[in-house]
């Protein structure tokens, strides 16, 4: 097991630390045609207090990214009108800095590789959770915001992102691989339920098939759970078995 | 056989039988005009005979000179009966039987009555006829070569249109969609032929690409809802109690299932539409390494024994697949084991084996990479071995399953 704390220790001391959860409204757009995914999309990104904006097909999408910016474009490749690549298009000759998030139906590697040499910053292929969606959304606007430079925080946690260290105040939390995941994972959707089943695929990816067998994320868990309470931080609430919540 | 051959064949067979009939008869019938004329000349001679007598009251001198003898012998019996016969005598040297026609007749001189023998050689005549046969022999070699080079030259050149539709054929591949350019004969057969394949090319590379949009459209299609349920799940569980949570769940599992197996059927679909053509040569190795590092935690937390015995083998595949390959055989492996079982690995230039512990199958090995089969206690989606012995079968690699009492083996061989 690797212990990230060990690969760069000194980083520590050169963070400047950004607070942007709160500083302004982060703006996303949703590119998408199926109305009720929109639905689902605008009300959970909405509490995490994220303002929405909406385009059903390719010509409303066009018309808002020409005019407006945003910190995410949620982006669908089969849309009505035209296809989301063209957007991506569109958006390199604006020479707009927007974050790009595919989510497209067509989970193949080559619509992946396309999109992300057009510029997308990540592909997520549907069906997905909502929890991971706001975690790859998190990071591509940490990504834009902060020149890569950032910092997750959660009362007195502090998650390095690129250096993949987490900290209590000032103090190295000693955490394997997967509890590091685990915990970047949570406070990106700090005070939501996280269905087991979320947290499975987002650990070990949907290829591996074997994520109907939960005594992994237990494990995991439980160890990142005991490492945060030796700390006194209670935060991993289990909600009836079936998922958790990272709240105070 | 080829048509040429065959067309070649019928037409020689019935070539020699014509000949060999029509030169027989030929030989009959000269041989029977060549034997007329002899008995016409023998004739003549009696006739002479008969006048020589008649003017002379005495027998001619009996002569023998080249071809022709003059006999006379008194006769023993008093009525000499005429008659013409063929024999064989000794020819002048005597060393060899020479075919003769013989004339016998009766002649009375001076009142004796003798028995005149008039003989002809046939020799000539013979010879006439041996001449015959050797040059209706050659006639009819002369004709069987002739015969078989013309239809050689001018078949094959007749025929050139269809060996040029039919190599065009063999190429022809429903995935480049570059369509195939037939020449115009100035065959009317051939070109309805070509007219009647081009159609049927163009169906063929519509129906592909209807097939393509409909695997792309399905996954759309299916993954959507799915993406809408899994989306609307994620928002009630923000607000479920107790007892809805366990409901929510089932639901969740189920959702994942249904995901997984519409994943699984694509990639089946795709494999077999053969959309994943790039392949290259994959460091087997490397990729194993990688994955078992994937896989390590998993096997660990079921106390897995592993042993490795892998060589720096490269096998030309598609990456994606290849990965999908390993993944798929050794989560296989993973999950139908037994706790604290064993999984041994060996790849070689020639094969890579996957030998697990595990117990017995509950269904006939036979059906074992067939969709949808599966063990009573797997809950997995039934289609991961499919999956892999359909890439083994896109990527030109054989795979096989056997068994040993409470172990499961799976060798892929890499034949070139």
């Amino acid at each position: 097991m690797l212990f990230y704390h060990s690969l760069i220790p000194q980083f520590f001391f050169n963070f400047r630390f950004f607070f942007y959860s709160n500083s302004h409204s982060l703006k996303i757009l949703i590119i998408e045609d199926e109305a009720e995914l929109v639905k689902s999309l605008t009300t959970y990104l909405r509490e995490e207090s994220y303002v929405c904006e909406t385009a059903s097909n390719y010509y409303e999408a066009i018309n808002k990214i020409e005019v407006y910016d945003y910190d995410c474009i949620l982006l669908d490749i089969s849309l009505p009108g035209g296809s989301g690549l063209d957007i991506l298009k569109q958006l390199k000759e604006n020479q707009k800095v927007d974050g790009v998030l595919i989510i497209s139906a067509k989970n193949s590697v080559d619509d992946r590789v396309e999109g992300l040499k057009f510029g997308a910053d990540d592909y997520l292929p549907k069906p997905f959770h909502l929890s991971e969606l706001s975690a790859r959304i998190a990071a591509i606007i940490r990504r834009k915001n902060f020149n890569g430079n950032s910092v997750l925080k959660f009362n007195e946690i502090t998650i390095d992102t690129n250096a993949k260290i987490a900290f209590y105040e000032s103090e190295v939390i000693d955490l394997t691989r997967k509890e590091f995941e685990l915990l970047l994972y949570f406070v990106s959707n700090k005070r939501r339920v996280i269905s087991k089943n979320a947290i499975a695929e987002h650990l070990w990816g949907d290829e591996m098939d074997i994520v109907d067998n939960f005594d992994f994320i237990y494990t995991h868990i439980k160890n990142l759970r005991k490492k945060l309470m030796e700390k006194d931080c209670n935060y991993i609430k289990s909600i009836y078995g079936m998922g958790y919540k990272f709240s105070d | 056989m080829k048509l040429l051959n065959r067309y070649n064949r019928a037409n020689i067979f019935t070539a020699i039988v014509i000949l060999l009939a029509t030169s027989t008869a030929y030989y009959f019938i000269v041989r029977t005009i060549l034997l007329q004329q002899l008995d016409r000349d023998l004739k003549v001679e009696e006739q002479e005979i008969y006048e020589y007598v008649k003017e002379k009251n005495t027998l001619p001198t009996a002569s023998q000179y080249k071809g022709q003898e003059i006999k006379f012998t008194v006769a023993k019996k008093s009525v000499v009966k005429r008659q013409l016969s063929t024999s064989a005598v000794f020819n002048r040297e005597g060393n060899e039987e020479e075919p003769v026609r013989v004339l016998t007749f009766a002649v009375s001189a001076n009142g004796i009555l003798y028995e005149a023998i008039v003989i002809k050689s046939q020799v000539e005549a013979e010879d006439l006829l041996e001449l015959i046969v050797l040059v209706t022999g050659a006639i009819i070699l002369l004709m069987l070569v002739v015969i078989s080079l013309v239809n050689r030259l001018l078949l094959s050149k007749l025929w050139q249109p269809f060996y040029n539709t039919l190599s065009q054929l063999r190429t022809f591949d429903v995935k480049n969609v570059a369509t195939i350019k037939f020449p115009s004969s100035n065959v009317d057969e051939f070109n309805e032929l070509n007219a009647s394949v081009s159609i049927m090319i163009k169906r063929i590379n519509e129906e592909f690409l209807t097939l393509k949009a409909f695997t792309d459209n399905a996954s759309h299609e299916m993954q959507t809802p799915l993406a809408i349920i899994n989306s609307k799940l994620d928002i009630l569980l923000q607000t479920a109690n107790e007892k809805q949570a366990e409901q929510l769940q089932a639901v969740y599992n189920a959702t994942g299932r249904l995901t997984r197996l519409n994943q699984a059927l694509l990639l089946l679909t795709k494999i077999n539409n053969e959309q994943f053509k790039n392949q290259h040569d994959i460091n087997f190795k490397k990729l194993i390494e990688q994955k078992l590092m994937q896989f390590d935690e998993l096997m660990k937390t079921r106390k897995i024994k592993l042993t490795v015995e892998i060589e720096e083998v490269y096998i030309n595949i598609n990456e994606e697949l290849a990965e999908i390959l390993i993944n798929n055989l050794l989560s296989n492996a993973i999950r139908h084991n037994f706790k604290e079982g064993y999984i041994k690995l060996q790849l070689d230039l020639k094969k890579f084996s996957i030998i697990n512990s595990g117990p017995a199958l509950t269904f006939d090995e036979k059906h074992i990479f067939q969709r949808f089969q599966k063990s009573s206690h797997s809950t997995g989606t039934g289609l991961g071995l499919a999956v892999v012995q359909q890439i083994c079968e896109s990527s030109r690699l054989s795979i096989a399953y056997s068994k040993n009492p409470d172990e499961h083996i799976f060798t892929i061989l890499f034949s070139e």
